[in-house]
């Protein structure tokens, strides 16, 4: 996970928004929302939970246009709401881009919430 | 929201303002010095640091009194003074400097109303400090060499032209300008030669036409009474390391030394030096600034290692990371050399203005541009150089922190 500690989520966010010039916010908008990333009292990364900076993860990789998403174990700190919320998620965004997805992870049940998965 | 530049300060802002600040502080005084000792040195003849020569020119004439101006054969040197002279230790050689003994002014061809009175003098071909390969005349020649005094040349500059509206010379300008030199007898015959600036000298205040044409010429058109080769200046050379006998004499005759070159030359040896020290320490002073700025892009880059890793894998490109540590470092650096060039530009005009009255500056503005057109030359290659520096050093850190 790529994450600044030192900046908030918000700017977390904001330094993958910065390198495209054509960037939607309201999609980032609706994306921090979905996963909850929207707190009252922003705080630096380096003091959110595990799971907290996961979605924050997610949330980043999904912001900016893609063909091909490879994701390292994207659910690996999350609960089960939380990871079926990030599984609608992406499944919506991979739809949305007429995009790939390549994801490792240890949970046979992640594997099957993805409409299309080629298990290996 | 932040704006990138704002995000990239929060992202690597990790200890390198301090040094930033100091090589800042330290570049504006090591530019400010460097621009001052550099524009005077620009002034100054290198050559008498190297110079080897151990003689001295002296011109001496004797004490004008109230009887003199009676009675003027007192100020005459004879025959017996010289070798007197010459046969004192230290002393190489001596010669009279002839002076003319008729009306002559001088004007340039074709503006014969815009004219100067003149005096013309001539000494022995040996002891002017110019090339003298052309330096001479024949009596069928009726175009004169001239070696003007450099001193001359500044009065015209500085106050002769402005107060008239003529332009200012170079003394290679000066050379190219075709003059006339009219001389007249009191019995009415006149002549009007050619001339032309053969060269200018810093060793004697005068216009200097060669000997044998001073001879003649006072033969021809002096009067009879002042038809003699008598002098009332001579010239002496003299051994630097061995003039006591010489200044023993000038004071027991009461002669009158017009240009004590050694004190003139002493000094300007003494501020030549100083110069030089001064110009030495603050390159030093450049040298140890623009170490800090490599020292504080070394901290930056070591300490901010992971971030700048970072910064690439989310997609920033190793320009734009290296773009923002450039603009860091160099922000501070520009406000400085610009801050010292500014001071030292005021700095130099009040210089000058003050001492306008104890030294000619020559092309202040040409030389003030030469001056800035180096330092800028010198920032662009140095922040050219430091670009690649800081690229290479982010890769080289990247690609070991992936080994690690």
């Amino acid at each position: 996970m790529q994450i600044f500690g030192n900046l908030d989520i918000d700017d977390n966010i904001q330094i993958v928004a910065n390198l495209y010039s054509d960037i939607d916010y309201s999609k980032i908008h609706y994306i921090k929302n979905f996963l909850n990333l929207a707190p009252q009292n922003p705080r630096k990364a380096k003091n959110l939970s595990l799971g907290e900076r996961q979605r924050l993860a997610i949330c980043r990789s999904l912001i900016r246009p893609f063909s091909t998403l490879i994701l390292d174990e994207p659910f690996s700190h999350l609960d089960k709401e939380n990871t079926e919320k990030a599984t609608l998620l992406i499944n919506e965004v991979l739809k949305e881009n007429n995009a790939n997805v390549i994801f490792t992870s240890h949970s046979k049940s992640n594997w099957q919430i993805l409409n299309k998965s080629l298990l290996v | 929201m932040f704006k990138s530049s704002k995000l990239y300060g929060v992202v690597l802002s990790r200890g390198i303002r301090v040094p930033i600040i100091f090589s800042s502080v330290s570049l504006f005084i090591g530019t400010f010095l460097s621009i001052i000792s550099f524009f005077f040195i620009s002034f100054i003849d290198l050559s008498t640091f190297f110079s080897e020569a151990d003689d001295i020119f002296y011109v001496v004439s004797k004490d004008t009194k109230l009887i003199h101006t009676i009675n003027k054969e007192k100020l005459y040197f004879t025959d017996e003074d010289l070798n007197q002279l010459k046969n004192l230790n230290g002393v190489k050689n001596v010669s009279k400097i002839y002076t003319s003994k008729f009306p002559s002014r001088i004007y340039i061809s074709g503006l014969a109303n815009f004219y100067s009175e003149i005096f013309l003098e001539a000494i022995d071909n040996e002891f002017l400090s110019v090339d003298t390969t052309n330096f001479n005349w024949n009596q069928n020649q009726k175009r004169l060499p001239l070696i003007i005094s450099n001193e001359f040349l500044h009065l015209y500059n500085y106050s002769f032209s402005g107060a008239n509206n003529l332009p200012v010379l170079t003394t290679e300008s000066a050379k190219f300008i075709p003059l006339k030199i009219e001389i007249g007898s009191k019995l009415g015959s006149l002549e009007v030669y050619s001339a032309k600036v053969h060269d200018f000298s810093d060793r004697y205040l005068s216009i200097l036409v060669p000997k044998n044409f001073m001879i003649w010429a006072n033969n021809i058109f002096a009067d009879e009474k002042n038809k003699n080769s008598k002098s009332t200046k001579i010239i002496v050379e003299v051994d630097r390391k061995e003039f006591t006998d010489f200044i023993t004499l000038i004071d027991d005759k009461n002669y009158i030394v017009q240009n004590n070159k050694i004190g003139i030359s002493e000094n300007l040896k003494l501020l030549n030096y100083s110069l030089g020290l001064l110009l030495l320490i603050s390159i030093g002073i450049l040298l140890i600034s623009f170490f800090f700025i490599y020292l504080a892009n070394m901290i930056l880059i070591e300490k901010e290692q992971k971030n700048i890793q970072k910064l690439q894998l989310i997609g920033y490109s190793i320009r734009e990371i290296q773009f923002y540590i450039f603009k860091q470092s160099f922000v501070g650096i520009f406000i400085a050399i610009a801050f010292s060039i500014i001071i030292s530009i005021i700095g130099l005009v009040q210089i000058t203005e003050l001492m306008n009255n104890f030294i000619i500056l020559d092309n202040f503005k040409i030389r003030l541009f030469i001056i800035l057109f180096v330092i800028l030359a010198l920032s662009i290659i140095i922040i050219y150089f430091s670009n690649l520096y800081i690229i290479k050093n982010i890769k080289k850190n990247h690609k070991t922190s992936f080994i690690s």
